[in-house]
């Protein structure tokens, strides 16, 4: 009697994990990834005009899967100008699903519940395994039937080819492109409060023995003129953040270091290098450690968090005197000043970083529940053309963001800093082609971010920039790279953030360097290059 | 022990005791459907702890790799770290906020004047209500070592000011006291309501007999809430190791990483961020596992103790 209760408790509960686990299609790729065209009529395919505008021969509707807005001050998507205007001529509504977290666009993937086209949702994961589940089109003939744009832009710019395609040698999304020197040519700016040292009679610090004088100077002076009491020097946000870190004070000495993946860089052979683990890191790391031992450096700034970090340096009434960040926070130009690298005296030359982020992957992706293929591709054809990508950056058209002139050239005219095209534009979240041609024939307003960091380059660091072959590319991982370059990562990074951090605050950099090289050679380092290696030796052979 | 003869029923099957007292399974419906639906039915997503679970293949079809991902955590780096770490920071916060609340509780209990006592009442458990961020900014701000309250107090004491929030050492005290500073006073409710049960005879008859209050503590309040007292602890270790990430991960830097990466912190990084879904399935089905023995174990110990136990 007992045990046929029993049956009939485990057939009720069995019965619920089956409703419990539905919504889970079976995985078939019988059809697999790839596009096969229908036969046009009239110019017309499944719905969509083979040319011209609009893109839509009948209502066509398509959902968009996209990130949440990255700041508060960034509208929602649908408000956008530029959204708007894009369906209107194109003759598509758009449907924007928003994903808010990392934990959504993840329950998105694993629950196969996809959008019709996503625009800046998707890890290399997630698409790759997208891809084998036969949820997303190949999009290598949809491009070359539908999209110019994209396709002669494939074949004159070879590196943006190999960064978009996985490894089976087909593409499966399309990448977002700013080719913007003010952008890529510079991580951040190394910027130094002129008007203290003014106050004091100082000049801008050239070599780091300046510099650290200059620091000295500032710390002595505290309370006085301008300067506040509790002034700090020069404020590092953490010492590897890839973003206001104390990376290119390493860079000056001459050690390469950047930290967009990984904290490798690449030799002139091709070879990844890993600096952290190189004798010559000494050397800085030493320097530094003696500007948080005299309290130039304040080590709370090891622990601060993004925000503060923010606060800190753009404080009104200001209490850093040298930082680094991506943008100046002084408009004009007078009061902060751009500096560095600094002659480190050991022969070697000063370095300062410079970016990949010109050509970044999945930012395009259809996926096969899509009903109009054609139109999505033709759409992000759309998006992709000159006109349509600068107004997704900068803002559209007309007398408040930007000025077409009749000569072609296209005019950034004056705005609030801040406000960079907040209402208008979505910004770098849409997969917009921004080829180099495009900044010959752009003017920037001047105070603007872009303006500031054309001319940093231009009068400062030029002759300083780290190449783009000695960074690591964008490369391609499969899945199983991934998720061990993952592990071993977190393993490295952590032990090396966590280290250098402590050997900034207690020293000890000397006595501690052999053991640390072999805690590192421990956690796997070797495998993590060989890793990194292959990757890029695939990637320079695709 | 041979079982008295007098009360024992015959014994009905579940079908007739149903249809006796319908109306009683009725009420009970409703959470047993609960339970089986948002509690039981979700357990067999933990399957793919022992596969290498791809997306495309569902938790059915995708490859079985037995106890693959366990091995791969017992051997990571990682492992000889956040487990210790887990479990001391688990048994600290636990032995540490444990007492608080019952030792609160018996104060407010003598406190003759009403409107002080929930006056203090309510400003004890206000600080339950504070989100972990808001928190944890707190928390960095009082013990900044630029401008933070406690080294203000230390410079003022003539000590040095003290990196608090990037010292591994510092982190766990700042943890659990900062968890005991925010729920005593709403875990303290339970026990006050307890009180409030004990038999106002005994203490007149205590009072009459010349007893202090700290003996009045001893002989009558303590022995009558006892029972609830142990429940609430076995049932705190049962929540032991299923701390929370936010506020580890919140509070964690380069610098106190050595004590702040915990199995939660770790999961969610190597997991969620990284999509190894298996992984850190099995990960947590690992820590679940440890926090299931523990409680078994404290139960049993529970029971001979003391004579009262969960089950």
């Amino acid at each position: 009697m007992k045990r046929k209760q029993l049956m009939k408790a485990a057939a009720a509960f069995t019965a619920a994990a089956m409703l419990a686990g539905c919504g889970r299609q079976p995985g078939g790729t019988a059809e697999g990834n790839s596009y096969v065209a229908p036969t046009a009529e009239d110019g017309v395919v499944n719905g969509t005009n083979l040319e011209g505008l609009p893109i839509a021969a009948e209502p066509i509707t398509l959902t968009v899967g996209v990130s949440a807005s990255a700041s508060s001050y960034q509208g929602e998507w649908q408000d956008l100008d530029w959204v708007k205007k894009l369906q209107e001529v194109s003759g598509i509504t758009l449907d924007f699903r928003v994903y808010n977290s990392d934990e959504d666009k993840n329950l998105m993937f694993t629950s196969r519940d996809y959008p019709d086209i996503s625009f800046n949702v998707g890890s290399d994961k997630q698409i790759q395994d997208a891809a084998l589940g036969g949820d997303i089109y190949e999009l290598d003939e949809l491009i070359e039937t539908y999209s110019p744009n994209w396709s002669s832009y494939f074949k004159e710019n070879d590196y943006a080819r190999k960064v978009a395609t996985v490894s089976d040698g087909h593409i499966y999304s399309l990448p977002i492109v700013r080719d913007e020197p003010s952008n890529g040519d510079l991580r951040d700016q190394w910027l130094i409060r002129k008007d203290w040292l003014d106050e004091l009679e100082l000049k801008v610090p050239e070599t780091t023995e300046e510099f650290y004088e200059t620091l000295k100077a500032i710390k002595e002076n505290a309370g006085t003129g301008s300067i506040p009491e509790d002034v700090i020097p020069y404020y590092v946000y953490g010492i590897t953040n890839n973003v206001g870190g104390a990376l290119d004070m390493i860079n000056s000495f001459g050690v390469e270091v950047t930290n967009e993946r990984y904290l490798v860089t690449v030799d002139d052979n091709g070879k990844v290098v890993f600096n952290f683990a190189n004798e010559a890191i000494k050397e800085p790391l030493s320097y530094i450690r003696k500007l948080f031992e005299e309290e130039l450096i304040p080590g709370e700034c090891l622990t601060d968090d993004w925000d503060t970090y923010i606060t800190k340096t753009r404080s009104d009434p200001p209490v850093v005197a040298s930082f680094h960040s991506y943008q100046n926070p002084d408009a004009s130009n007078t009061t902060i000043v751009a500096m560095g690298p600094l002659d480190s005296g050991n022969g070697k030359k000063a370095l300062i970083r410079s970016q990949t982020n010109q050509v970044l992957r999945n930012y395009f992706t259809i996926y096969k529940k899509c009903q109009y293929p054609e139109a999505a591709m033709r759409l992000a054809d759309l998006i992709a053309d000159p006109d349509w990508s600068v107004q997704a950056m900068y803002g559209m058209f007309g007398d408040t963001y930007l000025q077409k002139n009749e000569d072609g050239s296209i005019t950034m005219l004056p705005y609030e800093a801040d406000a960079q095209a907040a209402t208008s534009a979505p910004t770098n979240r849409v997969p917009f082609l921004l080829k180099k041609e495009m900044f010959d024939r752009f003017t920037y307003a001047a105070g603007s971010a872009q303006q500031q960091r054309n001319d940093a380059i231009k009068n400062q660091y030029a002759e300083h920039i780290i190449p783009q072959k000695n960074l690591y590319p964008n490369v391609i991982l499969t899945t199983e790279q991934t998720d061990r370059l993952a592990e071993l990562s977190a393993d490295i990074n952590d032990y090396v953030n966590t280290t250098v951090s402590t050997w900034m605050l207690e020293g000890g950099i000397d006595e501690g360097w052999t053991a640390y090289v072999e805690q590192l050679n421990k956690l796997g380092l070797e495998e993590y290059l060989s890793i990194l290696q292959e990757a890029l030796d695939a990637f320079n052979a695709n | 022990m041979k079982e008295g003869k007098s009360v024992r029923l015959p014994k009905k099957s579940l079908k007739t005791r149903m249809r006796q007292h319908w109306q009683l399974y009725l009420i009970l419906a409703p959470a047993v459907i609960y339970l089986l639906i948002f509690n039981y039915a979700p357990l067999y997503g933990l399957i793919i702890a022992f596969k290498d679970y791809k997306p495309y293949l569902g938790y059915l079809d995708s490859p079985f790799v037995g106890f693959d991902n366990f091995i791969r955590f017992f051997n990571s780096n990682k492992f000889g770290q956040v487990l210790p770490n887990t479990v001391i920071l688990s048994f600290y916060s636990l032995l540490a906020s444990f007492p608080f609340p019952i030792i609160l509780a018996l104060c407010l209990n003598y406190i003759p004047s009403l409107r002080f006592k929930k006056l203090v009442q309510n400003i004890t458990y206000a600080p339950y209500f504070i989100s972990t961020v808001v928190l944890v900014s707190m928390l960095s701000i009082f013990f900044s070592q630029s401008g933070g309250l406690v080294n203000n107090i230390r410079e003022a004491m003539g000590l040095e000011r003290i990196l608090y929030m990037g010292n591994p050492e510092a982190f766990r005290h700042m943890y659990v006291w900062s968890g005991v500073w925010q729920t005593v006073g709403w875990s303290s409710i339970i026990y006050f309501a307890s009180l409030a049960n004990v038999d106002e005879s005994l203490h007149e008859a205590a009072i009459v007999d010349g007893a202090t209050i700290l003996q009045r503590i001893r002989y009558i309040d303590l022995p009558t809430i006892k029972p609830v007292i142990v429940t609430l602890f076995i049932l705190n270790t049962g929540k032991l190791m299923s701390i929370g990430f936010e506020k580890a991960y919140l509070m964690q830097n380069s610098l106190n990483m050595e004590a702040s990466e915990i199995i939660s912190t770790y999961v969610y990084k190597i997991g969620l961020l990284s999509q190894q879904y298996s992984y850190s399935t099995a990960i947590d089905l690992f820590n679940a596992l440890i926090n299931l023995i523990l409680i078994f174990s404290v139960n049993a110990i529970s029971r001979k103790l003391s004579e009262t136990s969960i089950w």
